[in-house]
């Protein structure tokens, strides 16, 4: 678990499922699975799992726990998200409880997904794409300024070394 | 009425996603300073509520929950756990603080309250910060909280924005013209009585509370603040925990039309340093509390990322890079930082190659852990003096079980997402530009007002380099025509809290409350602003 270069195992069992699923890489796959690399950002835990608590100490124990935990919830984004509050609930004294709103189901529910163009709201305040700069690139492996492409999964590499790594443990993984 | 506890009579409460500020109206800073979440170390039965986790002795493998999603409410009742414990703590911060004579409400020493009895909320108003566009749904929540559990006599929730705007209005011009000063060295407000020693008393105090220019002032710049401040106008930039926000305001009003949100805040921060040493090193998904410590004590916005980036490879000479010792039960409890080894210091030192640039902060090692090393060591030295000399063992330095993270362009290049978010593949602009997008939002003639005063407030901006980054990307983006000033608050992440206990402290708050009774003739929920 501490080896340099391995990722957390329950990352590498998500990803074997993407890249299951969808054999050919386009650019929308690409898309969604930055969409749902940036969904996480937001996370409290590194995985949403019903049971957090309990087994504690051991890292082979913990790993093993997050992999079954996973095997239900293939799409990682906003399911999950919806899935921990309901478990949150039970863990309060029966009846006292208040209902726990995902954020989406707040959006959902405030209107704003429908409100007529003009409307100032939360959705309507993000800011828009950057006019003054371009993306940069940076080696997925090891951060540094990158000019080359994988050209299975798209990810970023800059040198011999780090497409070695890259290939060997991480392509079509859907990390940065 | 009862009876409040040292004359107070309004609970000011920023509730941050990431931290809750607490304290008294009039005052110059909050009582508790806490995070708004819950922890519980994993296979214990322990769990950690708000401000007890200030007193939690270890950091690691925390399952934390917070009644926060994206900057809203909507765990109600965590929320409520959360702010019991810290009205009970304010309470007691209350009460100690009077028995010491530190009482500095008008009417303090008035009754002599035992230190341990929770705040009796009925003899309180609560002022609260609510996130920009607020849901009604949360709103209608929180007034049942408020009124219903704990009992407050009113309620004023408003944006925190708008109270750093009361902030950010009461405070004079001060700043003395200084044409050749140069930009300030990030983390060291460039405050302006260095310049010109013409300032006066009242005026440095007025800096120690809201904040220098990040550049100092030229006699343009002057004007162009002194406009802003007559016509009530500028930007607040509001970096918190779970979003960006830049929020135009004139005439001493916010302007909604134009505030533009940055997806990005400190838990993206946390969350990305996470993943990226977790990719790269070491597997730190469990480790949410160290990982944001290790963010707030390490990080930093470099002025230059492709040219930092260069400085710190190869990895054995790079000036940026950390190694973190990371906690181990045992002594070391909240980690530390490795002295630097001898070349970078060779490096960094006047004369060396990396001398003179910008690099984060070295915290040192805690005393406690090198008194600890000193003894093991010497009881190993004893040890293996007594066996013949064990093979395993070294005498001195740290212990062979030590986990070092090691740290390099991590430090500067997570932060480096705020400015561009399209690196990390966020498909919005940084935090320069998000600027220029609320003011283009906003009436054209208002935009030299608006540029004339861009105020820092919220926590990211506590990042070293912020600052100085942020004037300078803005400065290369603002038409040449108009003056750019940027004021750097020393406490960012106070700044709300500040403006909302004047706020609180004057004279209009009470007509702007709800009270107890309103809510309950009008039922819970609707609100007229
Ligand atoms: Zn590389
Ligand atoms: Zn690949």
């Amino acid at each position: 678990m501490f080896n340099q270069g391995s990722g957390p195992t329950r990352r590498e069992t998500r990803s074997r499922k993407v890249s299951q699923r969808m054999a050919v890489v386009d650019e929308s796959t690409r898309q969604q699975a930055a969409q749902s690399r940036l969904d996480a950002l937001e996370n409290d835990n590194p995985d949403d799992a019903p049971d957090p608590f309990g087994l504690g100490a051991g890292d082979e124990d913990d790993e093993f726990v997050m992999e079954e935990s996973e095997e239900d919830e293939v799409d990682v984004g906003r399911k999950t998200r919806r899935r921990k509050p309901a478990a949150k609930r039970r863990t309060r004294g029966a009846g006292e409880g208040r209902a726990v709103k995902s954020f989406q189901r707040l959006v959902e529910e405030s209107g704003m997904l429908d409100a007529p163009a003009g409307d100032v709201n939360y959705l309507s305040a993000a800011a828009g794409p950057s006019v003054f700069y371009v993306p940069r690139k940076f080696c997925s492996v090891c951060g540094f300024l990158s000019s080359y492409t994988c050209s299975r999964c798209g990810s970023k590499y800059c040198s011999r070394k780090c497409f070695t790594v890259h290939t060997e443990t991480r392509c079509l993984k859907f990390m940065a | 009425m009862q009876q409040s506890q040292g004359g107070h009579q309004v609970v000011v409460m920023d509730n941050g996603a990431g931290s809750i500020k607490l304290g008294f109206e009039g005052e110059a800073t909050p009582r508790l300073v806490f995070p708004n979440c819950t922890a519980k170390p994993k296979g214990e039965r322990q769990l950690y509520v708000g401000d007890a986790l200030l007193e939690a002795r270890e950091l690691g493998g925390m399952v934390l929950r917070r009644p926060h999603d994206r900057g809203f409410m909507v765990n109600y009742d965590l929320e409520r756990d959360i702010w019991q414990r810290g009205f009970a703590s304010l309470a007691a911060a209350a009460a100690a603080g009077q028995l010491q004579g530190m009482g500095s409400g008008p009417g303090g020493g008035s009754s002599s309250s035992k230190s341990k009895a929770a705040l009796d909320c009925r003899a309180y108003s609560l002022l609260l910060t609510e996130p920009l566009f607020n849901f009604d749904a949360v709103r209608a929540a929180t007034e049942e909280i408020v009124f219903e559990e704990f009992g407050f006599n009113s309620l004023l929730a408003a944006p925190a924005p708008f109270f750093s705007l009361h902030h950010i209005c009461n405070i004079p011009v001060t700043a003395q013209p200084a044409p050749q000063q140069p930009l300030s060295i990030p983390g060291v407000p460039a405050a302006a009585g260095s310049a010109g020693g013409q300032v006066i008393d009242s005026a440095e105090a007025a800096l120690a509370t809201y904040g220098a220019p990040v550049r100092a002032l030229s006699a343009a710049g002057v004007a162009a603040l002194t406009a802003a401040k007559a016509a009530g106008a500028g930007v607040i930039i509001d970096a918190g925990f779970s979003a960006a926000y830049a929020v135009p305001f004139f005439d001493g009003q916010l302007l909604p039309d134009g505030v533009r949100r940055l997806g990005l805040g400190g838990k993206a921060l946390t969350n990305l340093l996470k993943e990226t040493v977790s990719y790269r090193s070491l597997n730190m998904a469990d480790e949410g509390l160290l990982m944001e410590r290790l963010k707030d004590q390490l990080c930093w916005v470099s002025q230059d990322a492709v040219a930092d980036l260069h400085r710190s490879n190869p990895l054995n000479r790079s000036p940026h890079r950390r190694d973190v010792v990371l906690p181990d039960g045992v002594h070391n409890l909240r980690g530390y930082v490795n002295p630097p080894t001898a070349e970078v210091v060779a490096a960094l030192s006047p004369g060396g190659k990396h001398h003179g640039i910008a690099t984060g902060p070295w915290p040192a090692k805690p005393q406690h852990i090198i008194d600890v090393e000193k003894k093991e060591a010497a009881e190993r030295a004893a040890a293996g003096a007594a066996e013949g000399g064990s093979s395993k063992q070294r005498a001195g330095g740290p212990s062979v079980s030590d986990q070092v993270l090691q740290l390099n362009n991590e430090l500067f290049m997570v932060p480096e997402a705020l400015f561009r978010p399209s690196d990390i593949g966020l498909q919005q602009a940084g935090m320069a530009e998000v600027v220029m997008q609320a003011v283009a939002a906003c009436p054209p003639g208002l935009a030299p007002l608006l540029y004339g005063q861009v105020v820092l407030t919220g926590g990211c901006c506590n990042l070293p380099g912020f600052a100085a980054r942020f004037e300078c990307e803005l400065r290369t983006m603002v038409p040449s025509d108009f003056e750019l000033v940027v004021l750097a608050p020393q406490e960012p992440e106070l700044t709300a809290w500040q403006g909302a206990s004047a706020f609180a402290a004057g004279d209009n708050y009470w007509q702007c409350v709800r009270t107890k009774q309103q809510y309950e003739e009008q039922g819970g929920g609707r609100r007229d602003r």
